[in-house]
């Protein structure tokens, strides 16, 4: 049955709107069954759903520090950790992006200043993203994991971006990185990437996810998610399945769909390595299907780049037809990237679709940037 | 005032709901110190260098505390939250030691229960014959989900269809929508407010907007609840004082309510922190979760049930979860305002728009109140809406039973005062399906414990009365006849204030609750007897007394013309020039360094910021 066809029918069993929070009738059996299968997709005791994708991770890190705790975060990280970690109040560090070893500085300096003060023991935290919503490149993940252990800190992994692509069976960058299952102690993913659905989703132990239900706010203080989104949830999560064969461990190899998107990553970041004139795509041939082009030369004026990076967008949709988009960030962002083209790689792409991306990609930045 | 001054519990409640804690957490305690002698490794194996999740107070509530009345909360429903609801069935997990937090588990079975908890004010959860085909079609075209965010190509032609009429139904310039309203205001407030600037919070505001203010940067001071006279003295004194340590002026103040606060049901006395924030040049945004669909005439919310005009509130936001059956919220003002937070909303940026079916459902129902469907149906449902919440609190005030909130709010908590009573009242209530939310600490002070009936259009008169009697027999089973007589006297001044205001001092006289209870008064009829005489008009409103009409009226009244009619008179056009003239004023009238301070900064970034909320389009083409 086709999703459209699934959610209409939802639609007509439950309405539209949950009318309520979760704690207070809002709970409906399809955000259970939806729990109960990311759990054991993740293989993990329990999961958590939220209504949002940026409230999910913005209510899960003041439910894991408050005033007294530390929080050591990517400086890179998007806009929805940044706004956790000042709703927590927390003492927050951040390192240098996907640098490990500036991270273990940052932590020893830390540990160094909470022993010479005496400090009883508090909850540490590292979060970082399994694929950079800000610009597309994967965190180190196997080498951070060890930090985090030696360090005993929490690592806390935003999978937005990376679940449902990465890894043999899609559970995302830590499954790349060949982390178990309850390995990272908190994942965070939102449904409205790769799900098709709306909303996010946090995976862990049970106590990780039980404190949530009391005490991420996003959660309890929200209406829940309405449920025709949370049985396409579903929908899409059984046929992510479906195709792994199960949850049943890296053991299958990479399975058919997964491995047709990677090879559609692979194909459009190698046509655009091989070279834009004026732009350069950031991460190189990461198997990331989140594209970042910054111009080769900035002018170091944000808003002259942005108005540039957006000719190139409208002349690839006036000319060529092909819908990019370019970044747009906040002013309450506390570290603004670069202006980037924004690209996304999805299964629907064909080689043909590709090649002309790609195309208009170039001619546009030919006729644009030579201005 | 608001009604929570008048309730006082008595002394042996206070007691014994003090005796009761006490003692479960004394058994808590032993159970605990039996647990982890006999069970030394437990402990152990929990700590391994990391410090535990849960602070060990808060830890020790949760498994003893919680853990006995965890059944509650969270219970899954297995249908559509309309008036009658399957409530599923849970057991208790068997490795509920106490040790971990208690799991309980649907046993698959459920029960039919009258909905008394789920904010379906207006009966629009439920499949109805105008929205659902229309919601389905759009899920059809333009499928479950857009994936992306608002700028990135997440908008499509059912956002702006929708942010335009939500604009034209709150009678303001423009409106801005977000998937969820946690979000709204969580992301909303820091856009506008930031460092130097200065929140006045209700202290009995939502944890969204909480969020929302402490993401900003400003500095919050929070007013007494509903207490004007309190706000009216903390403005004063902090634009006296200026910022904290500099003394210098404040960039922007902003006052924050909600329309109606959904633990207590009481509408916000909107009028009077207009008049106040308006003294003081100061920023008004308000929270109309609650109240939007539900209060009003025509289900235009707080301002309308006040006779506010909506052009004297700075920024208007709401939520489609309650009325509208949906999800997410919307932002709505000033279109400089609006495009202002188009720029630069977090949640407009990054996250995914809404949900092309729940923008719809919105729609539709939006366009069912407003009579746009052709027929009445939306009056109709905002009239059996106050119908019905008005009789059931005066029934509820009749037994005896301690009901706070304001009349027309389909919000009202029952006090039980005591934790072991809420807890009680809600198993027995659900035992005989009746589905009904209760509130205690944390989320209420300790002695506040409360259970919260929501009423909706969609539930009938024998619905209703069937409720009641159920709650009659509970009210004796748990001891919950209070009869507090200062309450009851200022719930009957606010019924007649009430009806003077929307009715007419004549009928004023004969409005008691115990005549609204026993049904000898009638406001269906009083509303019916009003809308008999063509020129009857209705104070403070915005129209004339017949509910099409008005809609029309309403609608179509272009912006100035409407300030005029509003009850305060000496409301001047809000221009956005002389709204800066505003931001400025607040400063000026306070300390002559005001003027030059401002000047001074205004070509720099700070200024910038400062002058955004009123200039948008000068920011974006900077930044």
């Amino acid at each position: 049955m086709p999703i459209q066809a699934v959610s209409a029918a939802t639609v007509e069993k439950y309405g539209v709107g949950s009318c309520g929070p979760r704690g207070f009738y809002g709970t409906i059996d399809v955000h259970l069954q939806l729990e109960a299968e990311l759990a054991e997709h993740f293989g993990t005791e329990a999961a958590i759903m939220y209504s949002y994708d940026v409230a999910t991770i913005a209510s899960i890190i003041p439910a894991f520090a408050n005033r007294k705790d530390i929080i050591v975060v990517d400086e890179f990280c998007s806009y929805p950790v940044q706004s956790g970690c000042t709703v927590s109040r927390a003492r927050v560090a951040t390192f240098r992006h996907n640098d490990v070893a500036d991270l273990e500085r940052v932590i020893q300096k830390l540990e160094a200043e909470e022993k010479s003060k005496r400090k009883p023991l508090c909850r540490k935290l590292i979060v970082v993203e399994g694929i950079y919503a800000n610009y597309g490149d994967m965190a180190p993940l196997d080498r951070i994991w060890q930090v985090k252990e030696k360090y005993k800190y929490r690592l806390m992994v935003d999978e937005s971006h990376a679940f449902g692509v990465l890894g043999a069976t899609g559970r995302g960058a830590c499954e790349h990185f060949n982390l178990k299952p309850g390995q990272v102690e908190i994942i965070a993913a939102s449904m409205s990437h790769a799900m098709g659905s709306v909303g996010g989703f946090c995976v862990g132990d049970r106590a990780t996810v039980e404190h949530q239900r009391l005490s991420g706010s996003g959660y309890c203080f929200s209406a829940s998610l309405p449920p025709y989104l949370a049985s396409a949830g579903i929908h899409m999560l059984r046929q992510l399945r479906g195709s792994t064969g199960g949850s049943g461990g890296a053991s299958g190899g990479q399975p058919e769909q997964l491995a047709k998107l990677a090879a559609k990553i692979k194909a459009l970041r190698g046509e655009l390595m091989k070279g834009v004139p004026g732009l350069k795509l950031y991460g190189g041939s990461l198997p990331s299907p989140l594209l970042h082009l910054h111009l080769a030369k900035p002018s170091g004026d944000g808003a002259a780049d942005r108005a540039v990076l957006r000719a190139v967008a409208d002349h690839m949709l006036s000319c060529s037809g092909v819908l990019v988009s370019v970044s747009c960030y906040s002013k309450l962002d506390t570290h603004v990237p670069p202006p980037s083209l924004l690209l996304h790689v999805t299964l629907g792409l064909g080689d043909k679709e590709i090649a002309l991306a790609a195309a208009a990609l170039r001619r546009a930045a030919k006729e644009v940037l030579k201005q | 005032m608001s009604s929570e001054d008048y309730i006082a519990p008595p002394f042996f409640t206070i007691i014994s709901a003090l005796f009761i804690l006490s003692v479960a957490t004394l058994f808590g305690r032993i159970r605990d110190v039996f647990y982890f002698l006999l069970n030394p490794g437990k402990l152990k194996k929990q700590n391994e260098g990391y410090a535990p999740i849960r602070d060990p107070t808060e830890d020790f509530y949760m498994r003893r505390m919680y853990g006995r009345i965890v059944d509650c909360w969270n219970r899954p429903i297995c249908s559509a939250p309309d008036a009658w609801v399957d409530v599923m069935e849970r057991t208790r997990a068997e490795d509920t030691t106490g040790v971990e937090v208690a799991s309980i588990v649907p046993t698959g079975g459920s029960r039919r229960c009258l909905n008394l908890s789920s904010y379906n004010y207006l009966g629009f959860a439920a499949s109805d014959p105008y929205c659902t085909p229309r919601v389905q079609d759009t899920i059809q075209q333009l499928g479950v989900s857009s994936c992306s965010s608002r700028v990135h190509g997440g908008t499509t032609s059912a956002h702006t269809e929708l942010e335009e009429l939500v604009a034209r139904f709150l009678g303001v310039e423009a409106a801005l929508t977000y998937g969820m309203g946690f979000a709204t205001n969580s992301s909303t407030i820091p856009a506008l407010v930031g460092k130097g600037c200065l929140i006045l919070s209700d202290a009995l505001n939502h944890s969204s907007i909480v969020a929302g203010t402490r993401q900003s940067g400003a500095k919050v001071k929070v007013f007494r609840h509903n207490d004007a006279p309190h706000l009216d003295a903390l403005l004063r004194q902090s634009i006296a004082e200026g910022q904290p340590r500099s003394h210098r002026p404040w960039k922007k103040i902003m006052v924050i309510v909600e329309g109606v606060y959904s633990m207590e049901g009481e509408a916000c006395c909107l009028k009077e922190i207009v008049e106040v924030a308006k003294k003081y040049k100061a920023y008004i945004y308000l929270d109309e979760a609650h109240s939007i669909g539900a209060l009003g005439r025509t289900g235009r919310g707080c301002c309308e049930h006040w006779g506010v005009d909506p052009n004297d509130i700075d920024i208007m936001m709401g939520t489609f979860t309650k009325s509208f059956g949906s999800c997410g919220g919307y932002v709505a003002g000033k279109r400089e305002t609006v495009e202002y937070l188009r720029r630069h909303s977090p949640a407009h940026l990054y996250a995914c728009s809404m949900a092309p079916g729940c923008v719809k459902q919105v729609t539709s129902a939006l366009e069912v109140m407003m009579g746009l469907d052709g027929s009445d149906r939306g009056a109709k449902k905002v009239a059996q809406l106050h119908d019905n919440a008005n009789y059931v609190r005066s029934r509820l005030l009749e037994m005896g039973m301690d009901v706070l909130g304001s009349w027309d709010s389909p919000v009202m908590p029952i006090m039980t005062y005591n934790a072991a009573k809420m807890v009680a009242l809600s198993r027995i209530c659900l035992e005989r399906s009746l589905a009904m939310v209760i509130v205690g600490f944390p989320a209420t002070p300790v002695l506040l414990t409360r259970a919260r009936i929501c009423i909706s259009a969609a539930h009938t008169r024998e619905d209703l009365d069937w409720a009641l009697s159920v709650l009659d027999e509970v009210a004796d089973l748990c001891l919950l006849r209070y009869r507090t007589q200062a309450l009851y006297t200022n719930v009957e001044a606010d019924l007649k204030d009430h009806v003077a205001r929307h009715f007419g001092p004549a009928l004023a006289a004969e409005a008691t609750i115990a005549g609204l209870a026993a049904g000898s008064f009638d406001m269906t009829r009083a509303r019916a007897a009003l809308r008999a005489p063509a020129g009857a008009k209705k104070q403070g409103s915005t129209g004339g007394a017949k509910d099409n009409g008005e809609q029309v009226q309403h609608e179509q009244q272009p912006a100035a013309k409407r300030t005029r009619t509003v009850a305060v008179g000496e409301v001047a056009a809000k221009t956005p020039a002389s709204v800066s003239v505003k931001l400025n004023g607040v400063t000026a009238s306070v300390t002559p360094v005001a003027n030059g301070y401002h000047k001074a900064s205004a070509n720099g970034t700070v200024g910038a910021h400062a002058k955004a909320f009123v200039k948008a389009r000068a920011v974006v083409a900077a930044k």
